[in-house]
């Protein structure tokens, strides 16, 4: 028996779209899965799914070992919270908060205290009186928040709850979620399609490609071990050339030699990792050259855009080459390289 | 199927639970329209192909031939007649924003949903022989005939027509209007064009969809115009509808009636199926409204021109009813009111007016109680559908005259299994079928603003589908629920065509009173024919204006 969410080969059909088509999730207690994906890639549907809105096609969805795909929403004891949050506008914060504690059952002195401790949690302490036409995006969110874990839900699932924000509120926000999230005993997953708010709040990702989960991992080592092309790509690493291995394990590009990565001989598709690279003076192994196309200021960092006999590349460095102007020529030495397993995107509806 | 899947776009349901949840909600309206309009049609449809019935009758005669080209032709007219007085009003609507528009729209709104029967003797008040202006005009010129003649001729159903419809068509056109990108004249102007050219080469053709969609309703209304037409027409002209009612409650010619119905049916449902596809080619959803146009001088005046002239063709008629009802030979008296619970004729079948008001209210409650939750459910059932095919099916009631409703109820509940002769059910049925199409229509606008995931999130919360009805679904739309029932009283309470035919005459409902009073010689007739009608518009304008509060106050941003 596995504890917590074990989704497994879930599939669902709306029409001729087939949206799910296969889609496995654990969650166990104690994990804050990041659900990250492309738009359209089916990661609502599968939080639907998963909650019961949804009757998935076929597949199974086991909680705590037990079947749940049977079982209507209200009766799941899953919480949910939406996109835009979906908050009553005919009652006050209190009673949005209050609403689910109420089909509980609560005693009203037991539901007034446990309103009040998560309005302070959340850090709208004294709100609860408030008209919700009253509050910001910010306060909104944390309503949403409060009222989603009220009944204590023993599983939390969160559909991209910070994607109506601006972008430093959205910064802000993430991180109490995290401390929130972190101090519950229960597994939660975490809709986003931005990676840093995935890194910021989950200890494990999982990434959706048309409709199936096709990585799962601690952020650290999806990050640092894409794997595929797609992958990486998504997480923001395009640096990625054509290239043939020879016996010692070096791979030419058009761009240079790379290598030496252990491996079979034959083509491959290398990616160019950007940590620690570096401008250089000399051609030779591990380095690109190619004419500066851009030079982009980004506060902290600045980032080059090359052009090379491979496509066009792009670095971001700590430290900019002083003298450096579009359309002179540059060589960068690159620290690190991975071949990837490269396939084809499926057409997710057939 | 063109639905957007997962991020931003609306949530998806679960094509099928859901489905089958919006069916069942659907289902008792269904079956009230399949045994209550299905069965009844039908009934008519086969009644017109027996012996005497068919086409032969149309065809041989030309009177009937003549009856079906005046119905068209007083139809056209009083829509394009329409048409030129709704065009300024619309201009002011969509151009102008001042103190008191929203009163002065709900206003001019108020003779549209008045019973045709409070319209028609209105206007016997108003230009009769012993009315208003016959009356004023004979004092002043010391004149011993009444010098203003309309009652009885085309002129006073046409008037009728116009003053029962230009607020609709106004209010049809200006919303689009109001819509029109005024750049566009801008760019006109710029091109050389004049204010005149800039309106009838850019503006009027743009409008030209909602123009003909307004001509359309009116045309559909006064096609199937019965109480203004029968009260204000006199014997020399009839329409359709008259000439059903004629037939079936006088000449006693069925299938000859049931043939006229057919024919009418097909030229309703043919306006109404035009009228449904100009609108839905008006739709357009999240344009801007414009802003209101500088004032100046000339625009004050031609502003002030319209709203005026519209002001008065409005008041005037219903004042005249009002004054008129408390007219007495010598000075004003309430003596008619007072003698409403007189019944002067000591008939069996002539019942104090009183008596009628009590009916009246009877039926109206008890036709609240079914449309009510009948539309209700059906609004829930289309809006979760998203079928508009649902929609206009529970609309379809709107297509049958109140008379034709009347001639089928009569020929096919007489017999078993539903033989419900003399019932007044019938009444309530009928009245019902009309209602029903109104409350569907009225929560079905509120509950497409609803959120659905607001149901949802209570769902996660625990509430089971009940439980989420009643906390989330009822607190948010009650207010058009409660309007539904008002517009569902309302109907009921002026239902003329319909329940001319089926209420037993010792049932009579206030426009049937009214009716049969003013069929009476004598004042005392007349004048408590004018007091019921006063109290009519009394009940139907006081519930339009709950109605019109109802409507303006929602939910702001969430």
């Amino acid at each position: 028996m596995t504890d917590g969410l074990d989704a497994r080969n879930v599939e669902f059909r709306a029409g001729p779209a087939h949206i799910l088509r296969g889609a496995d999730l654990r969650a166990g207690t104690g994990t804050t899965i990041a659900l990250l994906g492309p738009s359209g890639c089916g990661k609502t549907t599968l939080l639907r799914v998963i909650a019961g809105l949804e009757r998935l096609s076929a597949g199974q969805i086991l909680f705590d070992g037990e079947d749940v795909g049977g079982i209507p929403p209200h009766r799941r004891g899953f919480g949910l919270m939406f996109q835009e949050h979906a908050l009553f506008p005919h009652m006050d914060v209190e009673r949005n908060v209050d609403f689910g504690l109420r089909r509980l059952g609560w005693a009203a002195e037991r539901r007034d205290r446990r309103v009040g401790e998560l309005l302070e949690t959340v850090g709208l302490g004294g709100f609860g009186k408030r008209t919700l036409e009253g509050l910001s995006g910010g306060e909104r969110q944390r309503v949403a928040l409060a009222r989603a874990l009220a009944p204590e839900p023993r599983l939390l699932m969160l559909d991209e709850p910070l994607g109506s924000l601006d972008r430093g509120l959205r910064e802000h926000l993430v991180v109490e979620i995290r401390e929130i999230l972190r101090h519950l005993a229960i597994p939660a997953i975490y809709v986003t399609h931005d990676q840093f708010e995935a890194f910021t709040v989950a200890n494990e990702l999982a990434i959706m490609r048309d409709g199936r989960v096709v990585r799962v991992g601690a952020p650290g080592d999806v990050h640092g071990q894409p794997g595929t092309e797609f992958v990486a790509r998504f997480l923001g690493m395009d640096n990625i050339v054509d290239g043939v291995r020879d016996r010692e394990g070096m791979i030419a590009t058009s761009a240079g030699v790379f290598g030496p990565v252990a491996g079979p001989p034959g083509a491959v598709r290398l990616l160019l990792r950007t940590e620690g690279s570096a401008v250089v003076e000399a051609d030779g192994p591990n380095v690109v050259r190619g004419l500066v196309v851009a030079r982009v200021f980004l506060g902290g960092l600045t980032r080059l855009v090359i052009d090379t006999t491979a496509g066009r590349l792009e670095f971001p460095m700590q430290t900019a080459p002083a003298g450096m102007a579009e359309g002179d020529e540059i060589r960068v030495r690159v620290e690190k390289v991975q071949p990837l397993i490269s396939e084809p995107a499926e057409p997710l509806s057939k | 199927m063109d639905r957007r899947l997962d991020e931003g776009g609306a949530p998806l349901s679960s094509a099928f639970r859901e489905r089958r949840a919006a069916l069942a909600l659907l289902a008792p309206a269904l079956l009230f329209l399949a045994v209550f309009l299905a069965y009844p049609l039908q009934g008519i449809l086969r009644e017109s192909f027996t012996q005497e019935g068919g086409f032969g009758p149309l065809t041989e005669d030309t009177y009937f031939l003549e009856r079906a080209w005046f119905t068209a032709w007083q139809a056209t007219v009083s829509a394009g007649l329409t048409l030129v007085l709704a065009l300024p009003v619309a201009y002011v609507l969509a151009c102008y924003e001042f103190r008191g528009k929203a009163a002065l729209e709900a206003l001019i709104t108020v003779p549209f949903v008045l019973p045709t029967i409070v319209v028609a003797v209105a206007f016997t008040a108003l230009l009769g022989p012993q009315g208003v202006v016959n009356g004023a005009l004979q004092a002043v010129f010391n004149l011993d005939e009444p010098p203003v003649r309309l009652l009885n001729t085309l002129w006073a159903i046409l008037i009728a027509h116009v003053f029962y419809n230009v607020a609709l068509a106004a209010r049809i056109i200006s919303v689009s209007w109001a819509r029109l990108d005024t750049r566009l004249e801008d760019a006109a102007a710029m091109l050389g064009a004049g204010k005149g050219t800039a309106f009838l080469r850019v503006t009027l053709p743009l409008l030209r969809t909602p123009i003909l969609a307004a001509a359309s309703l009116v045309f559909l209304f006064c096609f199937t115009s019965f109480g203004v037409v029968l009260i204000l027409g006199g014997p020399q002209y009839g329409t359709l509808e008259t000439e059903i009612y004629r037939e079936t409650l006088f000449l006693f010619r069925l299938p000859v009636a049931a043939t006229l119905a057919i024919v009418q049916l097909i030229a309703t449902f043919g306006a109404m199926w035009v009228n449904a596809a100009l609108q839905r080619q008006t739709a357009q959803p999240g344009a801007m409204r414009r802003r209101s146009l500088a004032w100046t001088t000339g625009r004050r005046l031609t502003v002030a021109a319209i709203v005026s002239t519209i002001a008065v063709v409005t008041i005037v008629p219903l004042v005249a009813l009002a004054e008129r009802s408390v007219h007495g030979d010598a000075g004003y008296t309430l003596e008619s009111y007072r003698r409403l619970d007189d019944n002067v004729r000591q008939q069996v079948l002539f019942v104090a007016p009183i008596t009628a008001v009590r009916n009246s209210v009877s039926f109206a409650l008890l036709t609240m109680l079914v449309a009510l939750p009948l539309g209700t459910l059906a609004a829930h059932g289309a809006v979760r559908l998203r079928s508009s095919l649902a929609e206009a099916v529970v609309q379809l009631p709107l297509g049958v005259s109140g008379v034709t409703l009347g001639l089928g109820f009569l020929i096919t509940f007489n017999r078993p299994p539903l033989d419900l002769r003399g019932s007044p059910a019938m009444v309530v049925i009928a009245h019902t079928l009309v209602a029903m199409p109104f409350v569907a229509r009225t929560v079905a606008a509120q509950l497409r603003s609803l959120d659905p995931r607001l149901r949802e999130a209570a769902a996660m919360l625990g509430a089971s589908p009940l439980r989420a009805f009643v906390a989330i679904d009822l607190p948010l739309t009650w207010r058009s629920m409660l309007a539904g029932g008002v517009f569902a009283f309302a109907i009921s309470m002026g239902e003329f065509g319909a329940t001319l035919l089926i209420a037993r005459p010792e049932y009579p409902t206030i426009p049937l009173a009214i009716f049969r009073y003013l069929g009476q010689p004598g004042a005392v007739n007349y004048g408590q024919a004018l007091a019921m009608a006063t109290i009519l518009m009394a009940v139907t304008a006081a519930g339009f204006f709950i109605i019109d509060r109802l409507r303006y106050r929602e939910y702001g941003g969430f």
